[in-house]
């Protein structure tokens, strides 16, 4: 795989590092091997089931535009899966998509806390640095068996790729409690207190369910994220319905895209989860334990009542890179509508492949992109469709499937990683956010610094430096045990001491 | 030790003689250097609030993480000083009191954030010159850090029209000082002290009772849990601004009735922009619409400026005495 990785810079090192930095380089390039070592070695690679029982949501927000991805790692039985949540408005049938998976793992892979490694130089002679990174795994969305009923009015009705949607409204809170129960979606008893509150709001609800045989038609063999976008003043995530009567603790991580900065809650306190610390080496085998446990850790140590950043970076860029960063065509993907796609020049070689298509009643940006082969960047950007609609009898360009859009980025978006635990009582209110414009860097990122492998005899800074190793193993494992509150006793037995 | 203290016979006509028992000694050096600060403090209400805020501001800086630089602090500090002394000399004020700019400097540090420089001077500008510019009748109308504040938001967030200046450049933060029983009552009490001895304690007791009562109200309303209500009342920002903000006794009215009212005035429209309590209860009749204002951070300052802009006429309707700090003179108009 690859890992993009921003150099040192290379004017703060010391003429001899730079020296041994270059000669090493060379080594490397040389050395088959080496080279994917130099480019991006793992210190272990973390199981994508981490935190298994978190959901996974992306909020792009852009004025008063937010589009809501929500990833989906439903396991049962299709025929049991359903998904519902309030918004403020109906969406319109292009509002609504499906995305593909890999580009929500490729956020988290980018964004998630890292275990770093340097390496010691030798106190004799300077040795040059290596660093590597590995991600955390992101987490499930818990979903309801689903099934059918009325005593509601279906605002809207769409079918998008392999599911159903379904918008609802109501007046009679208990009316769409037991309506929900019926059509075989397995609302928590108590959720009408919950929904009447929603529906005192003017909140529709956007409910889903698995449309079995375009499911079989399109061959997927997971669900994969769905997509809303909504105007609204309203900048908020809808939890409350996933903490009724539930039993444990509910998870989530947010990834919040803004052109302004950072985006905070103003209704919870964000807290930074704690980072930068030097680790004893052992983590390094248990690096996913740690993770973890820092992170509950945390949590317990807060009274579960602040929701942890992880990371909060343009994304423009990283460093370490834990992942590669998301692609402008990637981002648009996922609703950051600040994105411009324009058509750029098309070479006559191109033209020649492109074709015309006239919209006929009943076509869809979406339909028609399937039809014709291509993606719907591709469409919109070829016709510069941006985000208006379009109309029977209107003739399209249907570009060549390897035409690329030309990218603009006015203002980079800056992601922020929010993960929280949450449960009725430490959480009664949904999440409200706000945007600001602090686009200061911070990252999840745990340092493991293999020592130097000499004697004490190599030479005379070698004893001190071995001397020093041994207080600093011990100032680690206090890191270690502050951080995600291990015995004290067996930390140090595990690191040597 | 002997250099930087007078001998205690010299600070007080009546303090025992050298020589005297050492309990008598010790409890008048007690009285010296413990009274004596506390009745500093106590001559002027705005001494109690300085200490208040630079209290919360050393804990905002250095003990828990609010993502404040302390040079960013310094710098909002010293411009709301340099401002005021140079305002002062502009308009001849015969003395320079760093009181009042002081505050204006402290509240700001505290209530709102920014990463850039300019922002926080235009903030403090805009705070300070308010005072000097905007005035009725020889007295400044509008509570100079919330007038700084409100406008830049306007200016900035895109609540009301799409920002002039960088977007989100200035912001609030409601959340960084969490919630809770504690957190409220350590808040309530020391702003008590300061309210009290401004005599505004009717203004901060009536405001966060009207905003209680809206509150609870929305809440019962809408068959929440009431813990919901009990968070947004013990919010940290929202309590400072009750005790520390709309508490200003130049920018209120001057009788009981009308301190009341105004009270009752920004509570309503505080709550209207944070909540959009008009398209709540137009959806209780069916009418079918957006939210079209909700501010969860900005709406405290947008309700104070609006009723300060109406603290003319509350005079008016309801005449009272003008409020002097202690040992104010009448005669000269005041900018503090």
């Amino acid at each position: 795989m690859n890992l993009n990785r921003t150099p040192l810079p290379l004017s703060s090192l010391p003429s001899l590092h730079k020296a041994s930095l270059v000669a090493s380089a060379l080594l490397i390039a040389l050395s088959a091997i080496s080279v994917q070592a130099f480019c991006g070695f793992y210190v272990g690679k973390a199981d994508s089931k981490l935190f298994n029982k978190a959901s996974k949501v992306v909020i792009a927000r852009g004025g008063d535009t937010t589009v809501l991805t929500m990833a989906n790692d439903y396991q049962g039985d299709l025929k049991e899966f359903a998904a519902v949540f309030p918004v403020p408005v109906v969406p319109k049938e292009h509002d609504i998509k499906v995305v593909p998976n890999k580009i929500i793992d490729k956020l988290d892979a980018y964004s998630a806390p890292r275990i770093v490694e340097y390496h010691d130089p030798d106190p004799c002679r300077p040795r040059m640095y290596r660093s590597a990174a590995t991600r955390s795994a992101p987490l499930a969305i818990s979903s309801f068996p689903k099934s059918k009923a009325p005593v509601v009015k279906i605002e809207a009705q769409y079918s998008v790729e392999e599911y159903d949607i379904l918008i609802l409204s109501s007046e009679d809170s208990k009316g769409l409690e037991s309506w929900l129960t019926q059509e075989g979606y397995k609302v928590p008893a108590g959720a009408s207190k919950v929904l009447g509150s929603y529906i005192k709001q003017n909140m529709k609800f956007f409910v889903a369910k698995v449309n079995l045989e375009e499911q079989a038609t399109l061959g997927y063999t997971t669900l994969r994220p769905l997509q809303v976008r909504y105007e609204s003043k309203k900048f908020a995530l809808p939890i409350r319905l996933g903490t009724v009567n539930a039993a444990a603790d509910q998870e989530i991580l947010a990834f919040m895209l803004s052109p302004d900065g950072r985006v905070e809650c103003t209704n919870y306190k964000t807290e930074k989860l704690p980072t930068g610390m030097d680790l004893p080496q052992f983590v390094r085998s248990e690096f996913k334990d740690f993770y973890r446990d820092m992170f509950y850790y945390q949590v317990a140590k807060a009274k579960k009542k602040a929701v942890f950043m992880e990371y909060g970076w343009d994304m423009g860029w990283c460093d370490p890179c834990a992942g590669d960063p998301l692609t402008p065509s990637e981002q648009l993907t996922l609703g950051c509508t600040w994105i411009k796609a324009g058509p750029g020049k098309v070479d006559a070689s191109a033209k020649a492949k492109e074709s015309e298509y006239r919209v006929q009643s009943g076509d869809t940006v979406f339909s028609i992109a399937r039809k014709k082969n291509v993606s719907m960047q591709q469409l919109r950007a070829r016709n510069s469709l941006a985000a208006s609609r379009i109309f029977t009898g209107q003739t399209l360009v249907v570009p060549s499937a390897d035409y690329k859009p030309v990218f603009s980025v006015p203002r980079p978006t800056y992601v922020t990683r929010l993960h929280a635990v949450y449960n009725a009582e430490t959480f009664p209110e949904d999440l409200v956010f706000q945007a600001t414009s602090d686009k200061k860097n911070f990252q999840g990122r745990y340092v493991l610094k293999t020592p130097w492998k000499g004697k004490a005899d190599a030479c005379p800074a070698a004893k001190t430096y071995l001397e020093t190793l041994q207080k600093l193993k011990g100032q680690r494992v206090d890191n270690l045990v502050e951080l995600t509150g291990w015995d004290l006793a067996e930390c140090r037995k595990k690191a040597g001491l | 030790m002997s250099t930087s203290f007078p001998p205690i016979h010299e600070l007080h006509p009546a303090a025992p003689q050298p020589g005297r028992s050492g309990v008598v000694a010790m409890l008048t050096f007690v009285q010296q250097s413990v009274l004596r600060p506390v009745r500093f403090l106590g001559a002027d209400p705005r001494h109690y609030q300085i200490a208040m805020l630079s209290m919360f501001l050393g804990f905002g800086l250095f003990a828990f993480d609010f993502g404040m630089r302390p040079a960013m602090a310094a710098f909002t500090l010293a411009s709301a000083l340099g401002l005021q002394f140079l305002c002062g000399k502009m308009v001849g004020l015969p003395r320079f009191d760093p009181r009042s700019p002081l505050i204006s400097g402290l509240s700001l540090c505290l209530l709102v954030r920014t990463n850039l420089w300019w922002i926080a001077l235009l903030a403090v500008v805009i705070a300070i010159g308010s005072k000097f510019v905007v005035r009725v009748k020889g007295r400044h109308i509008f509570n100079p850090t919330n007038f700084g504040i409100a406008v830049v938001l306007l200016l900035t967030s895109g609540d009301f029209f799409p920002a002039i200046l960088p977007e989100k450049a200035l912001w609030v933060s409601p959340g960084q000082w969490g919630t809770g029983l504690v957190l409220g009552f350590f808040f309530a009490c020391l702003g008590f002290l300061v309210v009290f001895r401004a005599a505004r304690m009717d203004v901060s007791i009536a405001f966060i009772c009207f905003y209680a009562l809206i509150v609870y109200a929305l809440t019962f309303y809408l068959g929440d849990p009431v813990a919901i209500a009990h968070r947004r009342l013990t919010n940290g920002a929202l309590l400072l601004f009750t005790f520390f903000m709309i508490s200003d006794p130049k920018t209120t009215p001057n009788t009981r009735g009308g301190r009341i009212l105004f009270a009752f005035v920004v509570a309503l429209i505080a709550c209207e922009f944070q909540y959009n309590l008009s398209y709540t209860a137009l959806a209780a009749f069916g009418v079918e619409a957006g939210w079209w204002w909700l501010f969860p951070a900005n709406a405290v300052f947008y309700a104070l400026i609006l009723a300060c802009a109406a603290l003319p006429l509350i005079n008016r309707l309801l005449p009272g005495a003008v409020y002097h700090w202690p040992g104010q003179q009448k005669q000269i108009s005041s900018t503090n």
